[in-house]
């Protein structure tokens, strides 16, 4: 049949188009994507695919009525009360621990293991918790987990929300959150007495995942999706800003049969005011070491109050001590629940005396400000000595510390200090002191 | 079978009563003295009794006066009671290293005694400096006579407290000072370190083993001359 010159050219358009379409399929071969573990799967316009929904409302087919009012959130029950706080009722997903503000977390570690830790941004939204001045809106909830949609449809869904569908949500503020993660390692493999090694303990690691999506970070993750720490002789502090949950864990490598134990245990906390834990290694500590005689020495820090009027009713710092060349504290010397176990003088590990440190508050100096002294007995004569301040955060007593921020305690540089030499001198075991 | 144990002339005394900024080792026993606590009350009340023996000469000093009858216009007699106690206090509770220490801003004290461990300073020092007065005792006699230290190295007190005492105090209570190179001068009193060096080359209240700063490297002056000078010799 003859063609008109406009239905020729519809005609040419329409082959080539087909052409093109064949060529297309021959060379590119696409591959669509592939949900193989699915049954069936009628196309749902209204809802977002999740495998594990449909696998369970497939299991439930025969005991539910009608598949709206289900709000399934997947294998694992999720409570969600409106007007309650997420972190009072919120579960981690399985293997990976929930850490809440300014609470430490404490694990063992088996050596090449990783544990898996999450803060999840809700734990900071909600009533109570965070700014009080953060104003709280009503928004309708939508099918998800809450906070992941960012509702605009107030008001145009109807009136008469039930319960269900709306919750109090923070009004999200322009100032951006900084996130502080920090650990110190508070056990660490053995030397063991006697022993010919001189290698010091390997050192933890932590990972952070760079998305909400990995959660999974660690030693056999892609290293494009997280960023990765070496303890700093027991401790590590990092921060980020504060977008959604973070996964983060902490590493533990393989220890050699050098040592006599293996197993590791840190302290962990996550922070939106300060890193729970600190160290600063490299200011000079706020000590200044005054004397020594054969047997024993005198520090004092500086001033603890910029007038001479503030009372300073408990000594804020503590120190630790070692001999220079001791093994024992070498691998935690930036951690404080590590000083605290393996030092020298002042851990409970030491064969020491425990009386080896006083300390009180003197007003000694030129502006009569206070200042805290610490006097060391029984030392050794003729030896160098290396001094760690430390700092106690928070107030209240020694024991509890949940709940503060920078509760993890700051360590500062070493001091190092000498005895003076000394005469040898028989003692009479009469007269031992 | 006994066991030993190491002591040496110094003990680290602090919190005294009347010394109150006083914190550093002094000549000590540890049979005689054998805790810091004793030792620090002897050499406190020690002092406090110097110190009142001057107060009672104070007394005589009109200090409530208008100031036609002052005796400095610059100082009063309270600046004049504290310049005093911190040279007593330096004075009477000398600052002690042991007697092994070998700088040389040291003097050596009771060079005749014996050491806790029964052997004698070395027979050439004490025939040398044994009868002379600033070696073969302490400044104070009655640290020889009761603590019995044995012999010890003085981190002498330094000089500007002794000065300072001289421009507080009124002239008619006639105190003075021995001068840089004048007699007595070396056995009496030390210098202040310069600016960056960690040591106590003298003693006075309040000092400590401070961490020394990163000091920058003085450039001799001869040097830079030098260098001055051949740059504008290149130039012109």
């Amino acid at each position: 049949m003859q063609l008109s010159p406009l239905q020729s050219r519809l005609v040419a358009s329409v082959i080539a188009s087909f052409l093109i379409l064949v060529v297309y399929l021959f060379l590119s071969s696409p591959h669509f994507a592939l949900a193989a573990e699915l049954n069936a799967i009628p196309l749902d316009h209204d809802a977002t695919i999740d495998a594990d929904r449909w696998t369970l409302e497939h299991a439930l087919d025969d005991e539910s009525e009608s598949g709206d009012t289900l709000e399934l959130r997947g294998d694992t029950y999720e409570p969600d009360f409106g007007l309650f706080d997420r972190s009072i009722l919120g579960r981690a997903p399985p293997g990976v621990t929930s850490v809440v503000n300014n609470v430490p977390n404490n694990q063992n570690i088996a050596p090449g293991s990783v544990v898996t830790f999450v803060f999840q941004m809700d734990s900071i939204s909600g009533r109570g918790a965070g700014e009080a001045d953060d104003t709280l809106e009503l928004r309708k909830r939508s099918n998800g987990s809450p906070g992941e949609d960012a509702g605009t449809e107030e008001g145009t869904e109807g009136e008469g929300y039930s319960a269900d569908d709306v919750e109090l949500v923070r009004r999200s503020t322009t100032a951006t959150r900084t996130l502080w993660i920090s650990a110190n390692t508070c056990i660490q493999p053995d030397r063991g007495t006697g022993t010919q090694t001189t290698l010091a303990p390997p050192q933890l690691t932590l990972y952070v995942s760079k998305s909400t999506e990995f959660t999974s970070p660690g030693p056999l993750g892609d290293p494009r999706k997280q960023d990765w720490f070496i303890f700093n002789e027991g401790a590590v502090m990092y921060n980020t800003t504060l977008t959604g949950d973070v996964f983060f864990s902490v590493g533990a490598p393989n220890v050699s049969n050098a040592f006599l134990t293996k197993t590791y245990n840190v302290d962990v906390a996550a922070s939106v005011d300060q890193s729970y834990h600190s160290f600063d290694d490299t200011s000079a500590p706020n000590l200044a070491w005054v004397d020594s005689d054969a047997n024993a020495t005198l520090m004092i820090t500086g001033d603890l109050t910029d007038s001479s009027n503030e009372p300073v009713s408990t000594p804020p710092y503590t120190m630790f001590g070692y001999t220079q060349g001791d093994l024992s504290v070498v691998g935690i010397r930036n951690s404080y629940c590590g000083l605290k176990l393996y030092a020298q003088i002042g851990g409970t590990r030491s064969l020491l005396p425990t009386n080896t440190i006083t300390t009180g508050i003197t007003r000694r100096g030129s502006k009569n400000v206070t200042k805290q002294e610490f006097y060391f007995k029984g030392l050794n004569s003729s030896t160098t000595y290396l001094g760690i301040l430390a700092r106690d955060m928070g107030s209240g007593s020694n024991a509890k510390r949940d709940g503060v921020a920078g509760g993890g305690g700051l360590i500062f540089r070493q001091t190092e200090f000498d005895t003076k030499p000394g005469e040898s001198v028989p003692v009479a075991l009469g007269d031992l002191p | 079978m006994t066991n030993t144990t190491v002591v040496g002339p110094c003990t680290v005394i602090f919190n005294l009563t009347f010394c109150d900024q006083t914190a550093y080792a002094v000549p000590g026993n540890v049979t005689n003295f054998p805790d810091a606590v004793s030792l620090g009350t002897f050499y406190d009340d020690f002092a406090r009794d110097m110190y009142a023996n001057f107060n009672k000469s104070m007394q005589q000093i009109p200090c409530e006066t208008p100031n036609i009858a002052k005796y400095s216009l610059v100082r009063g007699c309270d600046d004049c009671r504290q310049a005093y106690k911190d040279w007593v206090c330096s004075v009477a509770i000398p600052r002690c290293e042991d007697f092994s220490a070998t700088e040389s801003f040291l003097q050596k004290r009771n060079i005749n005694a014996e050491f806790a461990n029964k052997t004698f300073v070395d027979q050439n020092i004490r025939d040398t400096f044994g009868q002379m007065k600033a070696y073969n005792s302490s400044r104070v006699p009655a640290i020889d006579a009761v603590v019995q230290p044995g012999p010890y190295k003085e981190v002498l007190p330094c000089d500007d407290l002794c000065y300072n005492l001289v421009q507080s105090c009124p002239a008619s209570l006639e105190f003075g000072c021995p001068t840089l190179g004048n007699p007595g001068y070396n056995t009496s009193y030390g210098q202040r370190q310069t600016a960056g060096d960690a040591n106590v080359t003298c003693n006075y209240p309040g000092s400590a083993h401070t961490l020394s700063a990163s000091s920058l490297n003085a450039v001799p002056w001869a040097a830079m001359a030098g260098l001055v000078g051949t740059v504008m010799l290149l130039l012109l």
